[in-house]
């Protein structure tokens, strides 16, 4: 099932736009003036049936096998972790066995793991025809936009543990700035319209609305007491 | 009458008197910490102590809820715990964080929390269907020797739970099963999922009429239940019951505990927590520190004899 | 009679309608800006609102969730990308009648198909209410943990097979929330599952948390190691009033997609997405014209949008009456419902029958307010749709920790829900299903949750189909694996023929 993504534009083909049709030329079936017009993406022909299409993308071989191994840790983590040591069976009355503790990992292991093991079965038939027909393995490309995103998640981390220390209204303002310029937004511009929006953001959700932030926070401690409180409640 | 009124004046003189001589407490934003979903008594009751705080003190007092899943209200006390011992932290705790706490390894001591008072009793029950054959415990027993009876509790480690159970040995009966559920209320009668349910009033509410209260669980009769005697009554047990306190950590000024208990007092007097208490059958009331922890002693005794009877003495 | 008359006056505070009105306006911009979705903005929204009074909170909630759906259609339509994932079949025919230069008609069908399936599915939750409400105490006898478990597992096995050609993954993905969701110490019940000594697994995985985590966070961290599509321009010309007419002329598809809609939004585990397939291939098969489908065929447009918006309102009803989600956006409004005072289950029509007509009335008012407002602004919307990729994702992180941290106020959760943005962007770009992991975690709570609780009754197997409904429900499930299996059989001679 396809999670959207954005469509990338061709700007380059000149036919793949409506200004070089005829005006007098019926393409719509109502009279609605001048219509619309828009530059036009690159064309995809597509049957209904693509829609149920799911192809293996690059990095799913890795992905299947990483996902197979987390399936047979949780499984060998079943014996021990899930309380089937302390297993009361076996029981006259079913009811007995199944309200034990163990037994719904039992299920969610029962499905993960054949699943998983299937779902690898098939990647690598997958993989193994790519191969035949000299498919290039896209692998290390794939991993490389994995290892990317890690960088952005150590950035969200920093920021939330960030905020125990300077505050909520601070840490956002300033991650919004970095990350925005991080992002090649390099103009005042931009950085100014970051540290508005997320300016409004703070006065919506912690001043307006007072979710919950956490509480002791060192940079406010060292204010004098009356502006400590204030900050502490409303930022 | 008159005692009364004088006496609610004192309360709330005595508040006011309060907050002017100790100009230190509080000084920053207090956090009252309920480990439960929002909605149920203790949250309700919590709230308005938190409000009356923010109205006597001028200092935002709020609830923050920090309900710990399938572990209960620990999550939430651990969370208490680690805060410093300044008030502006407080916890919300049934029995169970006290007296349970310290026996299941995850860092709470004997000594860990002092209370500042204790202020609710849930209003527990035992109940079946209209239809069942029991209306009482003696009935229960007779009924349970020759034919399957099965139970519905909130959790075998919960203190209504362990009374039923050490009731049942002491009447020389046994459950044919139990099952610990999420929710027990009218449904869980009506659709057949268990004989007789241990849950409290509130959730059996709007179908009382069709079904029978085999008894409750606390020290006093409900008033809303004429009819119905406690469990301790009609079995021997002790009469534990569940309740629900404020609490500090271990080391708190005694100025905070005083302050929060004049809240807390106030509170419990009001005309709407005295409301709740004749709308839903819980026991609202207030019991100072020394009493509290009294209690605590007490009903750690009684809680290690009930587990002493359903192991088998 | 009385309750519906309560419910209307309660809803007719000016705090309730000013949230309907945020919340129907906010959940249209919500929907049409790709990269924000309903999803993320309740889970945000979600524990802020707990301050609110329930039915401001829950109207607002509800608008976003009534009206994104609207608004999803707007990029699905101009642009070729879908505003909120429900929107994905739109693009198909939406897009292609955009290119012919019928934009406006596109976008109009797309309307009027919208509410006519929102609205069908709400008129007829309603006069199910009024027909059985009174009744739902005694069909609430028929539903016992035992029924709840089978309805449950139906509804996985349905989810399951709907991925038709990902069934391994979805079934992978879908024990894996199972198992999620089981992590935790139960100091009530006494044991500890696949906590490994840590202390801050005891309290387990928050589903909130989750959710954010694999829908907002690895959305953000998409759009942020993407790239930002360059400026496009849209141009827009013609009326839409015209177009609303012409749904009269497709009255057996927009019918019978309605129904589709209404009916797979009830059963639990299927949700918008399934509805629109189905929905779509009937129409289909069904059309005087199927080689239009996907090139531009208003049939294919009527099918998929009607259906989606049928989903939500027909969701709620399995959620109200038996307390099991339709589909992940219904689960969290679980947890608004919970925090109304409001227990789901058949004891609902007795205990709050006027806030089982607030939430439907809100919802009939939604979808008006959304129309009237789609007339008049989708301009301006449509102009919003082009806030840069990357910016927004930085935006997204922001709101992600508001929504994290308010559930429980620790670190720890924020962890988590980066640990599954991470996961759920891999998935994201391996085009692996992410809903199952969600699915996963609800209906694997209430399958373990409801067997525990029906143990006590269970002396041998046969009781635990004994019942009325479990034993019907067990039979459909078989019947349904075994169809499924046929026609997959069938599927792969005709293509080795």
């Amino acid at each position: 099932m396809t999670e959207f993504r954005s469509a990338a534009p061709s700007q380059t083909d000149p036919r793949q736009t409506l200004r070089s049709t005829p005006a007098n030329v019926a393409l719509r079936s109502t009279d609605q003036g001048t219509g619309f017009k828009s530059f036009i993406p690159t064309e995809r022909r597509f049957n209904v049936a693509d829609l149920f299409n799911f192809t293996r993308q690059r990095g799913d071989l890795l992905f299947s096998l990483l996902f197979l191994g987390a399936a047979l840790f949780l499984a060998v983590s079943f014996f021990g972790e899930s309380g089937w040591a302390d297993r009361d069976l076996p029981q006259k009355r079913l009811g007995k066995a199944l309200k034990q503790p163990w037994v719904g990992p039992l299920i969610a292991v029962a499905i993960f793991l054949p699943a998983a093991l299937g779902n690898f079965a098939l990647s690598w038939r997958r993989a193994r025809l790519d191969r035949r027909k000299h498919k290039p393995n896209k692998t290390r490309f794939e991993v490389v936009q994995w290892i990317r995103a890690i960088e952005f998640i150590a950035y969200f981390i920093i920021y939330t543990r960030s905020i125990e220390i300077i505050g909520y209204l601070f840490a956002t303002m300033i991650f919004a700035a970095l990350m925005v310029y991080r992002l090649g937004y390099r103009s005042w511009r931009w950085v100014g319209i970051a540290l508005a929006t997320s300016f409004v953001s703070v006065l919506f959700f912690r001043t307006m609305l007072q979710i919950k932030t956490p509480v002791n926070i060192w940079l406010y401690n060292q204010l004098p007491a009356d502006l400590a409180r204030f900050m502490k409640v409303y930022f | 009458m008159k005692k009364l009124l004088t006496l609610a004046a004192a309360t709330v003189a005595s508040l006011g008197l309060a907050v002017n001589a100790q100009a230190e407490y509080p000084t920053g934003p207090v956090q009252f910490i309920v480990p439960w979903p929002p909605g149920d008594f203790e949250d309700i009751l919590t709230r308005m102590i938190a409000a009356n705080m923010q109205e006597a003190t001028g200092i935002p007092a709020s609830v923050v809820n920090r309900p710990g899943g399938g572990d209960g209200p620990f999550p939430g006390a651990l969370e208490v715990l680690d805060a410093p011992a300044d008030g502006s932290v407080v916890g919300s705790f049934v029995l169970g964080v006290p007296i349970v706490g310290p026996r299941i390894g995850i860092g709470i001591e004997e000594d860990s929390f002092v209370p500042v008072g204790i202020f609710l009793t849930y209003p527990f029950v035992l109940a079946s269907a209209g239809d069942s054959g029991y209306s009482n415990m003696a009935e229960l027993a007779a009924h349970a020797q020759d034919n399957d009876v099965v139970l519905g509790h909130f959790g075998a480690g919960l203190t209504p739970t362990k009374a039923t159970f050490a009731a049942a040995k002491l009447m020389d009966f046994e459950f044919a099963d139990d099952s610990a559920f999420d929710m027990l209320d009218c449904n869980t009668l009506s659709a057949g999922d268990a004989d007789v349910i241990n849950t409290t009033l509130a959730l059996i509410e709007p179908c009382l009429d069709t079904i029978n209260v085999l008894a409750n669980i606390g020290e006093n009769p409900i008033g809303k239940l004429d009819g119905v005697d406690t469990l301790s009554a009609q079995s021997g047990i002790n009469n534990l019951e569940l309740w629900n306190g404020l609490f500090v950590t271990k080391g708190t000024p005694q100025e905070v505990i005083d302050t929060l208990a004049e809240v807390g007092k106030a509170t419990m007097m009001s005309d709407e927590a005295q409301e709740l208490m004749a709308a839903t059958g819980a026991a609202v009331y207030w019991q100072g520190m020394e009493e509290s922890m009294e209690r605590i002693a007490i009903d750690t005794a009684k809680d290690l004899e009930l587990a002493g009877i359903i192991a088998g003495e | 009679m009385d309750a519906l008359m309560t419910g209307l006056q309660n809803l007719l505070e000016p705090q309730v309608l000013l949230a309907l009105l945020i919340g129907s306006l906010g959940g249209l911009v919500i929907g049409a800006v790709p990269g924000i979705g309903p999803a993320i903005a309740i889970a945000i929204l979600l524990p802020a609102t707990v301050f609110l009074p329930d039915l401001v909170s829950l109207v607002l909630l509800l608008g976003i969730y009534g009206s994104s759906m609207y608004g999803g259609a707007i990029p699905a339509i101009l642009i070729n990308t879908p505003g909120t994932p429900v929107n994905a079949l739109t693009t198909y025919d939406g897009y292609s009648m955009t290119r012919r230069g019928e934009g406006p008609r596109a976008l109009a069908l797309a309307y009027s198909a919208s509410f006519y399936g929102g609205t069908f599915s709400i008129l007829t939750a309603l006069a199910a209410l009024m027909l059985f409400g009174p009744y739902l105490r005694d069909l609430g006898a028929l539903f016992g943990s035992r029924d709840i478990f089978m309805a449950a597992v139906l509804g996985m096995v349905l989810l399951i097979l709907a991925h038709r050609q990902t069934m391994l993954i979805a079934a992978g993905l879908f024990g894996f929330g199972m198992l999620i969701t089981l992590v935790g110490r139960q100091s009530l019940r006494g044991f500890e599952r696949y906590t490994y000594g840590v202390e801050e697994l005891a309290s387990g995985f928050n589903l909130i948390v989750v959710i954010v985590g694999i829908f907002a966070l690895s959305q953000a961290l998409f759009l942020m190691v993407g790239k930002d599509d360059p400026a496009k321009e849209i141009r827009f010309k013609g009326g839409l009033f015209r177009g609303l007419a012409e749904l009269r002329r497709y009255p057996a598809v927009t019918a019978i997609s309605g129904v589709y809609g209404t009916i797979m939004g009830i059963i639990p585990g299927v949700g918008e997405f399934v509805a629109q397939f189905f929905s779509y291939a009937t129409a289909r098969s069904m059309s005087k014209k199927p080689e239009q489908f996907g090139h531009g065929s208003p049939e294919g447009l009527i099918a998929s949008e009607t259906a989606n918006n049928a989903v939500p309102a027909a969701a709620m009803i399995p959620l109200l009456a038996l307390g099991v989600p339709g589909e992940a956006l219904t689960a969290m409004m679980m947890v608004v419902f919970f925090d109304a005072g409001v227990k789901p289950g058949p004891d609902i029509f007795e205990k709050s029958p006027d806030f089982l007509f607030s939430l439907f009335i809100a919802l009939l008012i939604i979808n008006v307010l959304v129309v009237i407002a789609l007339l008049f602004s989708t301009r301006l919307i449509a102009r919003m749709i082009f806030i840069p990729n990357r910016f927004l994702g930085v935006f997204i992180m922001i709101f992600a920790f508001v929504g994290v941290f308010s559930i429980r106020n620790n670190f720890f959760d924020c962890v988590v829900a980066a640990l599954f943005g991470f996961v759920g962007y891999i998935l994201r770009r391996l085009e692996w299903p992410l809903v199952p992991v969600v699915l996963g975690m609800v209906l694997g709570s209430i399958m373990v949750e409801r067997l525990t609780a029906g143990a006590s009754r269970i002396k041998t197997w046969t009781d635990l189909v004994d019942r009325p409904v479990s034993g019907t429900l067990a039979v459909v499930i078989l019947v349904v694996i075994a169809a499924v299996m046929v026609s997959m059989v069938l599927d792969h001679r005709k293509k080795n023929r």
